[in-house]
């Protein structure tokens, strides 16, 4: 059962309320090493996991299905370190992102793997010639700008990036679930946002959406 | 009352249920913040990339049973000598490691006796050179002294029951079991190069290098990860001068099960458009709309079934 807890009023006003985490008993007791708590709270949050590993590194990245795999281990390990400062949901989300960032940062750094399809835009389709939908090659060039950023930034600010602009958390979650103040969120987040939006307009694409209002 | 930062309003809207005000109000921050509108894309972008897919529970489950297992071994409790001085996290691998060790060591113990008992009947130097002999690529650990492998034949439950099992290097996944190894096919960085080769050159604009890499590419190992997206790329490249070529390919594509069968399906009726192949074309439209329909093709390939029909 959930229960709501009214946290103090922030800086943007006291929207932000904390529920009570229906996993967390089951997290405690998957990091005491029940395994059936585990195999249950793996159930719940391995979907989740699969998605953040699918928007870091692409859907039909080749490795999604190891890079899921890693992701659940390394969860299964972090658990016992889980101090219950984020809900369950969003700290197996954190160690998902991070496992998938530093798999997309292992393989450029490597380069001997294949190119991310995901990534995969057609000059043809680039230039208009073809049917396809302009929004959703501007939305794939998009994507491919945010994910080339988060492999390039300081982790730090990386995360942070991926957190909002990949994941779709607000500031409050994010400062929430890196344990980290706002005020630094906001700042490492218009520091990179610049960024993203200084490199955006190097795309053809991009930068048309980004001058004309629509 | 400061403004709300354009791209946390626009977290904040995009999860919310979508009625009038809410598109109203995200219509207001798109047309006044070019960063939202950034953002707004990315995440449509990244939406569409973590759709569920069909089989993700066997995969899901195959994970999870994966996970479970391995903390099996991680939520053993080691030896109470060794709980103090345990270094660092036990790491993915450490069972197999700990059974590898018992495996030497065992291996090392048999060769011993073997040794023992033949140098009854022999001379005392031959039993030295059994025990050196190129069995044993690396000394094995003298076997007067078994105390380093106590902590991993204790630690894994699982290594006891099959000590000689030797384990793989990378483990397949549990969902791939039966299927064949791998290992099968060319070396894995031969078909990656051709790939790279061939994005290259399609991206300088040789279309006929880039054709004949794909094409290699395909000939060298067709089951290769590289080769759906590679046959996507061929098939783009070949529909205009070869609707034909272009057309086999897609409809290769659009019979496996990737996630590129979307793509697939357009291009069949493209390819079908410009062949004058009316009933193939529809035909591709219309399983396009029902097995994608919140694709970004689906509302294209409407219209132009509505004018297919006409």
């Amino acid at each position: 059962m959930l229960r709501a807890v009214r946290l103090p009023a922030t800086a943007e006003g006291p929207s932000f309320s904390k529920v009570v985490d229906e996993l967390l008993p089951l997290a405690q007791a998957a990091g005491g090493g029940d395994p059936a708590a585990l195999r249950t709270l793996l159930s719940r949050v391995a979907p989740t996991m699969l998605r953040v590993v699918r928007r870091v590194t692409g859907a039909q990245h080749p490795e999604v299905e190891d890079v899921t795999q890693e992701c659940a281990l390394e969860l299964v390990r972090a658990l016992r370190q889980f101090r219950h400062e984020s809900s369950v949901q969003h700290f197996a989300s954190r160690v998902a992102l991070r496992v998938a960032m530093n798999a997309r940062r292992r393989r450029r750094a490597s380069k001997r793997t294949p190119e991310f399809p995901a990534d995969f835009v057609d000059p043809e389709d680039a230039e208009g010639e073809s049917p396809q939908p302009d929004a959703h090659l501007a939305s794939r060039s998009a994507i491919a700008v945010v994910r080339d950023l988060c492999d390039e930034l300081p982790p730090a600010q990386a995360e942070v990036l991926a957190l909002h602009c990949v994941l779709g958390h607000t500031m409050n979650e994010v400062s929430t679930i890196c344990g980290a103040p706002l005020e630094t969120v906001r700042s490492r987040l218009r520091a990179a946002r610049l960024e993203l939006v200084e490199r955006a307009m190097a795309q053809p694409l991009l930068r048309e959406i980004l001058e004309v209002a629509p | 009352m400061s403004r709300p930062d354009p791209t946390d309003l626009l977290c904040r809207l995009w999860r919310e249920e979508r009625g009038p005000e809410t598109e109203r109000r995200l219509a207001e921050l798109l047309a006044s913040s070019p960063e939202a509108r950034l953002v707004e894309l990315s995440l449509a972008g990244f939406e569409r990339e973590s759709q569920a897919c069909p089989g993700d529970e066997v995969l899901l489950s195959a994970i999870s049973e994966r996970a479970i297992l391995e903390a099996a071994g991680d939520f053993a409790p080691p030896p109470r000598d060794l709980q103090r001085s345990a270094p660092a996290p036990v790491r993915r691998g450490v069972a197999f490691r700990g059974r590898s060790r018992l495996a030497l060591a065992v291996a090392a113990a048999i060769v011993m006796m073997c040794g023992l008992a033949y140098g009854l009947h022999a001379a005392a130097g031959r039993f030295t050179f059994v025990i050196g002999g190129p069995t044993p690529r690396r000394s094995p650990p003298p076997p007067e002294d078994p105390a380093p492998l106590e902590p991993s034949s204790a630690g894994p439950a699982i290594s006891a029951s099959e000590p000689d099992a030797a384990p793989p290097r990378h483990p397949a996944h549990p969902w791939s079991s039966a299927a064949p190894a791998p290992s099968a096919g060319p070396p894995r960085s031969s078909v990656a190069i051709l790939f790279s080769e061939a994005n290259a050159a399609r991206r300088a604009g040789r279309e006929q290098d880039a054709v004949a890499l794909y094409q290699r590419l395909l000939f060298t190992d067709p089951l290769a990860r590289e080769a759906p997206p590679a046959r996507l790329a061929l098939a783009k490249l070949l529909r205009g001068q070869s609707p034909a070529a272009a057309l086999t390919h897609f409809e290769t594509l659009a019979r496996a099960t990737t996630p590129l069968r979307a793509e697939a399906l357009w291009g069949i009726a493209g390819c079908a458009q410009a062949l004058g192949q009316t009933s193939k074309e529809k035909q591709a439209l219309s399983d396009l709309i029902r097995e994608f329909p919140t694709s970004p093709y689906a509302s294209t390939a409407r219209a132009r079934l509505g004018d297919a029909s006409r």
